[in-house]
């Protein structure tokens, strides 16, 4: 109401204003008011033409056409009228009270009484005059009456008077009035010689053109001051004055009518406004009309009274009621109770629409058949002007159709609740933002959710919740994501974090649903705890692929890793070897002690079995007391590959012949082991039967004992244990001796020799040290072969004494690093000198850079106990190991020994003799001597005497060469060979 | 059609919110409003100022006076009320004298006096001329001071030698008076006021006029209005010139002349006093000394004594005055004789008598 009354007073104002404004702009519009424009333009104008009239009439009097001055009078008058009248309308604002019209009209007023003046002026002259051209031809008449005729002299004076008196009239001009003066003064001069009588007339006569002369005078003056002139100047102004006010009103009224036009426009637009309103309103009705017939059509529709007795009830009422309209009308409504709702149902219905709102309810109605029908029923309670309720208006829809669907939708949905929570698999069902809306009971306790609100959350959000669940919600939600990118139902298995930390394993089955557009709608979980039937099978597995009692893999599991290791041995080189193991005689400690002690026997055996391999290699029982081991990433080398399998079979054979105790007895086992190498190009199942192969010939060839299966290398190996066995023969039967090489100074004359051991092999011949040595080595024969050479090298140091040629020759003896590292080697080294009879000084014993670096301690001890004796010690090989200077100057050596690659390459490689220069300046400056060994050409021997090498060792001296020769031609002539 | 546009909406949205209806009747008031100014837009000097009757039309060969009008156009209300006023001492201070004590209707519209009598005795200084047709004379007084009537009474009422009145004091004594208010109420608007009462006042004096003598009669084309003798009288008095002063519908009463063309009147007579210098005691201009407005003859015949000294008791002694000072003659007993006859003729009647 108050916005509405605002409203109001709002328009009333700008009606108002607008009102205000065209007045304005009328009165603005208005030019000078026509009436006092008009009044004041005539007063002008009349004044002036009087002012014209006034002239003419002057004129007319003077010349004697007008012959009384009433009109002129009255036209004076009038005109003093209209300067009183523009006096008045000067004071009154009709003329505008400007200083120009002040000016203008003062000049008027003023012009009006001077033309007064003037015309009184002008009646008097005139009236003066009038009479005396009256007198004067009667006057001169009677003049010349009394004159003799005779008298022409005077008499013409008097004529002449009267002509020129009469002419001054008709051309008032100064020449006329000169003649007339002239006359005046001729008759003035005859009237003294007139008789009396005359003379008296001729006085008045002339008196009488005395006055027309003096009166005349003025009369032109006086016309020209009668002329019209006067209300011009005023007239001009005020009508400028007045075009400017009729152009400035003009405007406005342009501006008033250009604001009409906009009001005319604007009242257009509001009347097709209203109009436009009108027809929507009609549309509107029309519509209502439509709508309530619309209304009729679909809905049943009821107006009741106050009391609920029905008043009016439309066709579709009638049809599903079963009552005729008679039937129904003035009934109350009550009658189509059907009985279902009870009374709170109606309360409520009641005080709803009692109070004014619209109730909206589905409810049951009973029909005449006693049949009962559904409707979605609204009741809207109707108000008068006062507000007070007076009718209300049911509206209902026949849903009868609709809820039995309901009812059966609602069992169906209860059917497949229940088929669901029957289901004991987890069921989720999520939409497509992945908030869970259904879950059954499985799937609650899955992920906790009795004790939250978990309908309508996302994985994320439940995970606050249950943060022990995060891990698994983010990946289930991974998963989800993977299943909406496939569009199909996605199975997996995914981890769960259980009870207590178990993981349980959950396969479950993502179905993505999704709408016609493509829209994810959808995601149906279903989860199945697998875990049991995880272990199921892991056990299964186990079964399969692994000895129950030793739990090592089973024969199946063995040739899956053959498989494995064939596939592995493909990329490399390496050779792989399979050991296959039997127990001797295991099925007699099976038969006489029980199958529990085998049992306890093969599982001991398995572990030992474990211990003695690595981790990489395979440990499995085939059956009963067979085993295999298979060894992987071998050498590439196959000798050396078989040797380290050799190895490893003899540690497990030496392993497996450790007594085992069992149960309550020690038992003394062994076993057999053959042995398949194989690499890359072999078949899967050959090893095995090749390892079973070598097995049995294991056994055959006496049990606890292995074998090869590879022929060559089978022999090979044979070979080598031949080799070792002559060796520990051929130094009880004496095969072995030493070879000298000479050593020379500068001038070529011998200064030392070294010794090298050289095998006399009954078979093969002469064997060289690097074809033998490294099994002395590792034998360990490298010992008293070591001690044979010391030995005999002082024997002969001692016999050389004996020797004039020989006796100032030093002996250098090569000492291994096991000899020289092995206790007592000093104890060993002055045992042989004192045996021996040997000078220690004669003796040099040769150390490799490998001897010195293994333990540099006692190496320094060793030296330093052996130099005290006076025993001499060279570095051998020099420049092929990795000597640090630090080393070398803390070993007491006496000599270096440029290595025989160096001094070969001298000439051809510079870097090598740069190496060499180095060692030798090195030496020097340590003051250390340098013998190069190797030396074979002269240029070579030049070079290292230049380079200031001052020792010399090789064929170009000598070769080395047995005792006999070198003592007698060596030493003897030996020296002439070199040449010198 | 702004009505018809009004209407329109009107009956179609009567309905609609009023205030908006109301708003719309505004506009359309409004537009009505314009729609009037533009057909009464201004025209320039739509029909010119009436005729005021006046003209200028030669009167050659026509008799240089004019007969008086036999009927006046005057409010019948306010002659009577002037009339009233003319007679009613009470203008006077002293309750003693009103108009026509100077004025007397019934001996020519004079007092018959050399010099006429104010209040307490008080004699004036110039002899009182007719009130009879004053209202044709162009000017008023005997050297035109007053252009009006209105003036002239202005004068008489306050001039301290004849009525010695003032307006308020008039005024006072006209509102005492029941039947002037209800006639001045009837009249005028303004009720009692100077200029009311004047105007009552003027308009009688103008009712005072005299047609039908003898010689209007004849200026009308009876041409027996005049005998022989009188005819004559005219002739002369037009072929001595009088007729050049004494000419109009007055006879004189439109124009000043000096007296004493010829010879000098005052020196002659003697005794000048300030009110002969006539109408220089106005104008102060040296050419006005001596000239007095030329007076009307109508009825000359009723007012001695003449001139405004009164120096003359007979229309005889008159003409030969004027004959020897104004028009240079000497006019012979025949010639004089004549024209007094013809004088006589000038006298009009009013109210059917002659005002002897």
């Amino acid at each position: 109401m108050i916005r509405s009354l605002k409203k109001n007073v709002r328009q009333l104002f700008f009606s108002g204003a607008t009102a205000a404004c065209l007045l304005v702009l009328f009165i603005k519009a208005q030019p000078v008011d026509p009436d006092a424009h008009n009044l004041l333009s005539g007063d002008l104008r009349e004044l002036q033409i009087r002012d014209a009239e006034l002239g003419e009439a002057v004129l007319q009097i003077h010349d004697r056409l007008i012959n009384n001055y009433d009109a002129v009078v009255a036209i004076m008058q009038r005109m003093q009228a209209l300067g009183a009248a523009l006096s008045q309308h000067r004071q009154s604002g009709l003329l505008p009270d400007t200083p120009e019209i002040r000016q203008e009209l003062s000049a008027l007023l003023q012009q009006i009484e001077q033309k007064e003046t003037a015309l009184e002026e002008f009646k008097s002259n005139n009236a003066v005059i009038k009479n005396s051209f009256i007198y004067l031809p009667r006057g001169v008449n009677m003049a010349l009456a009394h004159l003799p005729k005779t008298d022409t002299l005077r008499r013409e004076k008097f004529v002449l008077l009267l002509r020129d008196a009469l002419l001054i009239s008709v051309n008032p001009s100064e020449h006329a009035r000169e003649i007339l003066e002239q006359d005046i003064k001729a008759v003035g001069q005859v009237i003294p010689g007139l008789p009396d009588r005359v003379k008296i007339l001729a006085e008045l006569t002339l008196r009488h053109a005395n006055l027309i002369f003096e009166h005349e005078k003025g009369m032109t003056d006086l016309l020209l001051h009668l002329r019209p002139n006067i209300g011009i100047g005023l007239e001009q102004l005020y009508q400028d004055y007045y075009q400017v006010q009729q152009r400035t009103a003009a405007s406005y009224r342009l501006l008033l009518f250009v604001a009409a036009m906009l009001m005319l426009g604007y009242a257009v637009y509001i009347y097709y406004r209203m109009m436009e309103k009108g027809r929507q309103l009609e549309y509107a009705m029309a519509g209502i009309k439509n709508q309530q017939h619309a209304l009729d059509e679909h809905a049943i529709v009821s107006i009741t009274d106050m009391n609920g007795v029905i008043i009016y009830v439309n066709q579709k009422f009638v049809d599903i009621s079963g009552y005729s309209r008679e039937q129904l009308l003035g009934q109350n409504h009550r009658m189509l109770k059907s009985g279902h709702h009870d009374k709170e149902f109606f309360r409520v219905l009641w005080h709803t629409v009692v109070n004014g709102n619209v109730w909206h309810e589905q409810m049951m109605n009973r029909a005449k058949d006693g049949s009962s029908y559904w409707l979605d029923a609204t009741v809207v309670p109707f108000k008068d002007d006062a507000g007070k309720l007076y009718q209300y208006v049911a509206i209902g829809t026949d849903i009868t159709a609709q809820k039995v669907m309901e009812s059966d939708l609602r069992r169906n949905d209860e059917q497949l609740n229940a088929l669901i929570e029957a289901i004991p698999d987890a069921i989720f069902l999520k939409d497509g933002n992945g908030r869970w809306l259904i879950a059954n009971e499985p799937a609650k306790q899955m992920f906790k959710l009795h004790d939250i609100p978990w309908q309508g959350k996302t994985g994320m959000e439940l995970a606050d919740m249950h943060p022990e669940f995060r891990t698994d919600h983010e990946l289930h939600q991974a998963s989800d994501e993977k299943a909406w990118q496939a569009r199909q139902l996605l199975v997996n298995e995914e981890s769960m974090a259980g009870k207590e930390g178990h993981h349980a394993i959950i396969e479950t089955r993502k179905m993505p649903i999704f709408s016609d557009d493509g829209q994810r709608k959808g995601l149906v979980v279903i989860g199945r705890d697998i875990t049991q039937r995880k272990q199921d099978e892991a056990n299964i597995h186990n079964l399969a692929f692994y000895d129950p009692l030793t739990n090592l893999p089973n024969r199946r599991l063995l040739m899956d890793r053959l498989h494995h290791t064939k596939a592995s041995s493909t990329r490399t080189v390496a050779h792989c070897a399979m050991l296959f193991i039997d127990l001797d005689n295991f099925k007699i400690l099976n038969d006489t002690k029980g199958h529990d002690a085998g049992d306890l026997m093969l599982i001991e055996v398995a572990k030992r079995l474990q211990a003695s391999t690595r981790e990489g290699d395979t440990v499995a029982r085939l059956s009963g007391d067979e085993f295999v081991v298979i060894l992987e990433s071998l050498s590439e080398e196959t000798e050396q590959a078989a040797d380290q399998s050799k190895v490893v079979a003899e540690k497990i054979r030496d392993s497996l012949s450790m007594p085992y105790l069992l149960q309550n007895f020690e038992y003394h086992g062994s076993c057999s082991i053959g042995i398949s190498m194989f690499d890359h190009g072999d078949i899967v199942d050959d090893p095995l039967k090749h390892a079973d192969t070598a097995m049995y010939e294991a056994k055959t060839s006496g049990r606890n004992t292995l074998r090869f299966f590879d022929p060559a290398m089978q022999a090979a190996l044979e070979a080598r244990a031949t080799l070792e066995t002559d060796l520990r023969n051929a130094l009880f039967q004496k095969q072995f001796s030493l070879f000298y090489q000479v050593q020379v100074n500068t001038s070529g004359h011998p200064i030392g020799s070294e010794a090298l051991l050289r095998w006399m092999h009954p078979e093969r011949g002469l064997v060289m040290p690097l074809q033998f040595i490294h099994l002395t080595e590792n034998n360990g024969l490298i010992l008293p072969i070591g001690q044979w050479v010391l030995e005999t090298a002082c024997a002969q140091i001692k016999a050389w004494e004996a020797n004039p040629l020989a006796v100032e020759l030093q002996l250098a003896v090569n000492v291994s690093a096991r000899q020289f590292h092995q206790p007592g080697f000093v104890e060993q080294v002055r045992e042989v000198l004192k045996k021996t009879g040997a000078n220690p000084t004669r003796l040099k014993l040769e150390l490799t850079e490998s001897v010195v670096l293994d333990n540099i301690n006692d190496t320094v001890a060793k030296m330093n106990d052996l130099k005290e004796i006076g025993v001499c010690f060279s570095l051998d090989d020099f420049g092929t190991g990795y000597s640090s200077l630090a080393y070398l100057t803390q070993l007491p050596l006496d000599q270096l020994k440029i290595d025989q690659s160096f001094v070969r390459n001298i000439g051809t490689k510079p870097t090598d003799a740069v190496i060499v220069q180095t060692i030798i300046g090195m030496a020097n400056s340590l003051e250390m001597e340098v013998i190069a060994e190797g030396v074979e050409t002269h240029a070579q021997r030049t070079f290292l005497e230049n380079a200031g090498c001052m020792f010399y060792q090789g064929n170009l001296f000598s070769k080395p060469v047995p005792i006999e020769e070198f003592t007698n031609a060596v030493l003897r002539g030996g020296l002439s060979q070199t040449g010198r | 059609m702004c009505v018809a546009l009004a209407v329109s909406m009107s009956l179609s949205n009567f309905r609609l919110h009023s205030t908006r209806w109301l708003v719309l009747v505004l506009f359309v008031l409004s537009l009505s409003g314009v729609a009037l100014i533009f057909w009464y837009s201004p025209q320039e000097h739509r029909g010119i100022q009436k005729n005021t009757g006046l003209s200028v039309e030669h009167s050659a060969g026509q008799e240089p006076v004019t007969p008086i009008p036999l009927n006046l156009e005057l409010d019948a209300r306010k002659v009577s009320l002037g009339k009233r006023l003319f007679h009613d001492p009470q203008l006077s201070r002293d309750y003693t004298i009103s108009c026509a004590n100077c004025h007397n209707l019934t001996t020519g519209g004079v007092d018959r006096l050399p010099r006429s009598v104010g209040i307490g005795g008080r004699q004036g200084e110039i002899n009182a001329p007719t009130v009879f047709n004053s209202g044709f004379n162009f000017r008023q007084f005997w050297d035109g001071r007053a252009a009006t009537l209105e003036d002239l009474i202005d004068s008489h009422m306050q001039h301290p030698a004849e009525m010695g009145s003032a307006w308020p004091e008039i005024i006072a004594k006209l509102e005492n008076d029941a039947a002037y208010r209800h006639d001045f109420a009837a009249i005028y608007r303004e009720d009692i006021k100077p200029q009311t009462v004047k105007d009552a006042i003027a308009t009688f004096v103008r009712s005072l006029t005299t047609p039908n003598s003898k010689f209007d009669r004849f200026l009308r084309g009876e041409k027996n209005a005049l005998d022989r003798d009188e005819l004559a009288g005219y002739d002369l008095f037009k072929s001595y010139g009088c007729i050049s002063c004494h000419q109009g519908m007055n006879m004189g009463g439109n124009m000043y002349e000096k007296l004493g063309l010829f010879e000098d009147y005052f020196v002659q007579r003697g005794n000048v006093q300030e009110v002969d210098f006539g109408r220089y005691n106005f104008t102060k201009i040296e050419n006005d000394r001596y000239k007095f407005r030329v007076p009307s003859l109508r009825n000359v015949a009723l007012t001695a004594p003449y001139f405004h000294d009164a120096s003359v008791e007979t229309l005889e002694g008159s003409v030969v005055i004027m004959g020897k000072y104004e028009l240079g003659v000497y006019l012979r007993d025949d010639e004089v004789a004549r024209i007094v006859k013809f004088l006589n003729t000038l006298t009009g009647e009013y109210q059917g008598g002659t005002g002897k």
